[in-house]
């Protein structure tokens, strides 16, 4: 098993930019830095396979980075709904200052 | 003065609004934080012990091996050999070296007590709590992030295992972190018994772990900073 751990984090990174839209941003750095400490890990079980490795033992090690892998999307997922609700309530809290401010009163 | 139309509009929205803010994320729970902390310390102490073990195991072996091979095959086959076996046992035993107390304490049985059971019902503990404190949530984006995954990926293996996953609109984000941890814990689990087998087949047990247990457990690190570094990304405003 010859992989190429660059070209795969730059893969695994490419998907979610694609998967995430818009919203990519927020999570882009998180993501980054754990798809490619991932990518690098999978080489390793490369390379740790073709020098003896157990094959059951090299395939269970492979069933616990695609969990990571799960665990990474699940995280930029949090990261953007987080985003996504910090800007949400910002807007809320200029209805809230508006609305306010025009009744004289604190209201909201 | 508001007149009465923009009145009643702006009652209409502090009843919207006067609610509190939105939350489209479960809160932060300091017990999953410590949990994860507590996981981690349990799986240092697990990786330092079960590493010397192997160490110790595989040393004695080549030990036994040597001085059998120096000491007893110049006697004749038979009851001097066997004496001299036996009483290389006996001196290794003498000089502080018990095979059986160094290898099973590397092996998978020898640590179901005091790590394998105690942690995998501290993580099921941890996953149901987050299940509870958002039973309706859901990780929306999970399965399709999963999907453009297995899409763009190309290699054949990886391909496969992403796409072979479902989930991810069943159970909140942060059970969804504390479920793949416990599963990375039971194929750390998986693997050991793996160990032993081979062990018993070959010998090989302590050779396999050298290059099986640094990756696993760096994949568990992995694992155990993600589901932090998302739970304390929740403490809104800096709590």
């Amino acid at each position: 098993m010859s992989i190429d751990a660059s070209a795969l984090a730059q893969q695994m990174i490419g998907a979610g930019a694609q998967a995430f839209g818009p919203h990519w941003q927020e999570a882009k750095g998180f993501a980054k830095g754990e798809f490619k400490t991932l990518a690098r890990r999978i080489k390793e079980i490369g390379r740790l396979t073709a020098g003896g490795l157990d094959t059951g033992l090299a395939k269970t090690l492979l069933a616990m980075q695609k969990n990571v892998a799960i665990q990474i999307i699940a995280g930029a997922t949090t990261l953007t709904l987080l985003a996504v609700e910090s800007a949400i309530n910002a807007v809320l809290d200029v209805i809230k200052g508006a609305v306010n401010t025009a009744l004289g009163i604190t209201l909201l | 003065m508001l007149s009465r139309g923009k009145s009643i509009l702006v009652v209409m929205l502090a009843g919207t609004l006067a609610g509190c803010a939105v939350q489209l994320v479960e809160e932060n729970d300091p017990r999953i934080e410590e949990g994860l902390s507590e996981y981690q310390t349990a799986l240092e102490e697990f990786r330092l012990r079960v590493t010397d073990a192997y160490e110790r195991c595989a040393f004695y072996r080549g030990l036994v091996t040597e001085i059998e091979r120096r000491d007893c095959t110049t006697e004749p086959r038979g009851n001097a050999r066997t004496q001299c076996e036996v009483q290389v046992a006996e001196d290794l035993q003498s000089a502080g070296f018990n095979r059986d107390e160094m290898c099973d304490s590397a092996s998978y049985r020898g640590n179901l007590d005091g790590f394998y059971f105690p942690e995998e019902a501290r993580l099921r503990v941890l996953a149901t709590r987050a299940r509870i404190l958002d039973s309706s949530g859901a990780c929306a984006l999970l399965s399709r992030g999963v999907a453009r995954l297995a899409e763009t990926v190309t290699d054949e293996t990886i391909r496969e295992w992403i796409g072979n996953f479902e989930g991810g609109d069943s159970a909140n984000c942060t059970s969804l972190q504390l479920e793949q941890l416990q599963a990375n814990h039971d194929l750390l689990r998986q693997g050991h018994q793996r160990l032993d087998e081979r062990d018993r087949q070959d010998g090989s047990g302590p050779e396999q772990a050298k290059a099986f247990l640094p990756t696993a457990y760096e994949t568990l690190v992995q694992s155990i900073s993600i589901a932090l570094f998302i739970e304390r990304a929740k403490r809104r405003g800096g709590e």
